[in-house]
């Protein structure tokens, strides 16, 4: 293997940049610091992305990871916030789960850095614009299967997620709905504070033999 | 490529998509207001026609062409699997009838059927990004349903804990893909087959690994099988039944196919004295791992979901004994295993998911509540003991044979019998097995129930599917060739990505001579099943 | 100019995720354990996008480009079910999910 100082600066930099907001996102106490550490991470990862000649997928990145996954997550953090923020550090039963992990990541690493035909340099790149086009070809020929499911796969999301998240509302599971019950609560959601609902599904409940 | 050939080839999943698709929109749209029992109704009567078209489709289908190579694969044992998959997303669509857990039932049913999709995919995939997405489909749905029972405070939890660890090994496994991807430079099984070799790089043996951890996670071998007793449990018991039958066949099928396919240059040996290393050894230590800790396991346990549960663990130990034969009878055997242990798997959350209904208790059943059900329902009690002695092994039901015909493809496979250890600690883990099968059945059959016995109310539908898996069981069990005959000669792709293969012969010279062998295993077990009765009056001393 | 190989991106890709498995293995909290899982995916992505440009194949990427979307819908899966653990029991920690004994 070549020598550290033989490697250009910016991947130097942009992997030290990525590793070590990893290393923060798993590792910090505050919630909202891990998550900002991970979107650091996402950046990280998109900028070396971009120095692989990966325009596609580096702006993917930014666009999915950044912009949609980052964001979905500091607001579940924001939904949970009452959970608490600030977490206890890594516990005591969790060291053998420490140990595992850095047993693994011998094993894993040690591979990689031994295995010779690793040690090579980059073919010739094309260039960008053809780049995204021939993926485009690709996406509409070779991988159109695997299209087509990735569409479900978002549709299933999509569906389960609504369901997941949803409120039910206790009326509903009554084999036979009484029309009086029904009314009663279109009545009350009617009232614009958000509470009333929660209430209204609780009188209604409460009201039923 | 012309893109209608394509929709040719995928007609049976197009039509299962359309019908999610028709099932959801006529529950929001049109019966948004109706009871939930027409809902629910309406809602399977769509799933069955539509399911019944695909059937039909897949029958008729046309093997893939050539062109296709790389893209999807089609033949006659993928679409018998794929029937299987459909057939058994009904049944568990038929169970869900009339049952409390969901107010969603169009959602419900779209779920379960995008879920089916996904696995007919993983049946047919013939490349790593097709599998990996396949993959996704399949597992994500389920992540869903299992979360459906809002009331129950365990159905999310487990639903999270299934989500957690699936994505623990998607993670793996894609890790493992990318390795594979980078060392071989192509995706496709063919590809794969003809650049990787054993003992090359360290870096291959990682990428094996990862590999198998994932496949490991989603067939829930020990020890990688965590979720699987709290899924089982805590998931709406139709949904827990689709996940032990329907996700295990595609599973363990798409399992084989990359090992054996697409992997064999790095198949290694697991021989007693000997052995070399490659996948066959990491798949025989996690064989012999699930044999024990799932059949010892389950002895423990209270809950029949829980129990069921950990002997699906060890069942997945003996399937695997099949894949790490290697060998294109393993693969026959395989599929006839999983198939058989599918419908009896479904067939046993279905009585237990009726004893849940008729029990009501807040935490599930429990192995207490199976008391006496011999004489409150004397029909389900046989159906229960038809899949409970399947699940043990008993001849002449398909479970034995299934079994049978893994011992003889593992004996026979490698040099000069050095599988054969393995085969004798499965054999020795099966009569383990016995003792806590036979705990169910002595509560069905021994146990007097508590208070006045009341007949089980059983729904028509439901128990015809529970008397037709029945009986599927005993008509497997003595008539093998049938299934076995179809998987036996078109294993081709193992064969076309260069795996040496040995002659099917003795597969089906071992279904010939399955009378001869019935007999004194028959006897055999006739001194097992006197068990129940003696611990009975040791019970009754104390 | 030396440019990296394709090891120096490999060990970087490793390092990820071995810290993601590290952080699912030793986190007690639902959100730290999924971020953590997100950086093990992120890791493969790596190795995927490193071995496409060293093999000159555009099909690593194309996989790439898969494995973002397929993550983007387990996000929305996951964290509404995080969502609803939470409401359901006011907490976010992995302890506190015993109620389904290991």
């Amino acid at each position: 293997m070549r020598m550290l100082s033989d490697i250009p600066i910016a991947f130097l930099m942009i992997a030290a940049v990525t590793l070590v907001s990893a290393v923060c996102a798993m590792s910090l106490r505050n919630l909202v610091h891990c998550g900002l550490c991970l979107v650091l991470t996402f950046v990280g990862l998109a900028a070396t992305y971009l120095h692989l000649s990966a325009e596609f997928v580096g702006f993917a990145q930014v666009l999915v990871y950044v912009g949609a996954v980052a964001i979905l997550i500091v607001f579940t953090i924001l939904l949970t916030r009452n959970a608490e923020v600030t977490l206890s550090p890594v516990s005591q039963s969790s060291l053998v789960g420490l140990g595992i992990a850095i047993a693994v990541c011998g094993s894993l690493v040690l591979p990689l850095v031994t295995s010779p035909s690793l040690r090579r340099l980059p073919a010739q790149s094309l260039a960008p614009d053809a780049q995204v086009q021939r993926i485009g070809e690709k996406l509409m020929a070779q991988y159109v299967i695997p299209l087509e499911a990735l569409a479900l796969v978002l549709t299933a999301a999509m569906i389960g997620a609504v369901v997941i998240a949803m409120r039910d509302d206790p009326e509903r599971n009554d084999p036979s709905p009484s029309p009086q019950n029904q009314k009663d609560t279109g009545s009350v959601s009617n009232s614009p504070a958000g509470t009333a609902l929660n209430s209204s599904s609780s009188t209604s409940s409460s009201q039923r033999p | 490529m012309n893109y209608m050939e394509l929709l040719g080839a995928l007609a049976p999943e197009a039509i299962v998509v359309l019908t999610a698709l028709v099932a959801l929109a006529v529950d929001l749209l049109v019966l948004r207001q109706a009871p939930q029992n027409a809902r629910q109704v309406v809602a399977v009567s769509i799933t069955a026609v539509g399911i019944l078209a695909a059937i039909i489709a897949l029958s008729v289908a046309a093997p893939s062409p050539p062109w296709m190579d790389g893209l999807l694969i089609n033949h006659s044992t993928t679409a018998f699997l794929k029937q299987t998959l459909l057939v058994l997303a009904l049944v568990a669509g038929i169970l869900s009838i009339q049952s409390r857990f969901t107010q969603h039932t169009g959602e419900y049913v779209t779920l379960l059927l995008l879920s089916t999709v996904g696995m007919m995919l993983l049946v047919s995939s013939d490349n790593l990004l097709l599998m990996f997405v396949a993959l996704e489909l399949t597992s994500l749905p389920l992540y869903v349903l299992t979360a459906f029972n809002k009331e129950s405070p365990s159905s999310s939890e487990a639903s999270l804990k299934y989500f957690l660890i699936g994505s623990l090994s998607a993670a793996c496994l894609l890790f493992g893909i990318s390795l594979l991807y980078g060392l071989s430079g192509g995706i496709t099984w063919t590809q794969l087959a003809t650049t990787l070799r054993a003992g090359s790089e360290p870096i291959v043996y990682l990428a094996l690994i990862l590999t198998l951890i994932g496949f490991a996670f989603k067939v829930a071998a020990a020890p990688f099988h965590l979720w699987a007793p709290d899924v089982y449990q805590g998931a709406p018991t139709p949904v827990a039944a689709f996940i032990a039958s329907g996700s295990k066949i595609a599973s363990f099928y798409m399992f084989a196919r990359i090992f054996m396919a697409a992997l064999p240059g790095t198949a290694g040996s697991a021989a007693w004295s000997g052995a070399t290393p490659g996948w066959v050894p990491l798949v025989a230590a996690l064989a012999v791992v699930s044999m024990i800790l799932g059949n010892v396991a389950a002895i423990a346990q209270r809950s029949v979901k829980r129990l069921l549960a950990y002997s699906a663990i060890g069942h997945a130990g003996y399937a695997l004994l099949a894949i790490l034969s290697n060998t294109e009878q393993g693969m026959g055997s395989l599929l006839y295993y999983v198939v058989t242990y599918a419908v009896t798997a479904m067939g046993a959350f279905a009585v237990v998911n009726v004893i849940e209904r008729d029990v009501q208790a807040p935490n599930g059943e429990s192995l207490t509540d199976f008391a006496g059900l011999s004489r409150r329902s004397p029909l389900l009690s046989l159906c229960l003991l038809v899949f409970v002695l399947s699940l043990a092994g008993i001849p002449p039901l398909a479970g034995f044979f299934g079994k049978f015909y893994i011992f003889i493809a593992t004996a026979q496979s490698g040099t000069s019998q050095g599988l054969i250890w393995l085969v004798m600690l499965a054999i020795g883990t099966s009569a383990i097995s016995l003792y806590y099968y036979l705990q169910i059945l002595k509560q069905v059959y021994v146990v007097e129930s508590v208070g006045q016995p009341t007949p089980v109310q059983l729904r028509p539908a439901e128990s015809a599917c529970i008397v037709a898996m029945a009986c599927t069981v005993l008509i497997l069990g003595c008539a093998p060739n049938w299934l076995i005959n179809r998987f036996s000669p078109n294993s081709t792709e193992v064969r076309r990505a260069g795996v040496i293969t040995k002659p099917s012969t003795t597969l089906e010279l071992a279904a010939e001579i399955h009378p001869r062998i019935t007999a004194p295993l028959g006897t055999a077990t006739g001194l097992v099943q006197k068990r129940p009765q003696f611990e009975t009056t040791t019970a009754n001393a104390q | 100019m030396i440019t990296p190989t394709l090891q120096h991106y490999l060990v970087v890709s490793g390092l990820l995720f071995c810290l993601g498995l590290l952080g699912v293995l030793a986190r007690r909290n639902l959100l730290v354990v999924y971020m953590s899982l997100e950086l093990m995916l992120n890791a493969a992505n790596l190795a995927l996008v490193a071995f496409s440009h060293f093999n000159n194949q555009l099909n690593g990427q194309v996989m790439v480009f898969f494995i973002i979307t397929v993550a983007a819908a387990e996000v929305a899966v996951g964290l509404a079910l995080i969502v609803a653990i939470y409401r359901k029991r006011q907490t976010a920690h992995v302890e506190d999910l015993s109620s389904l004994k290991f």
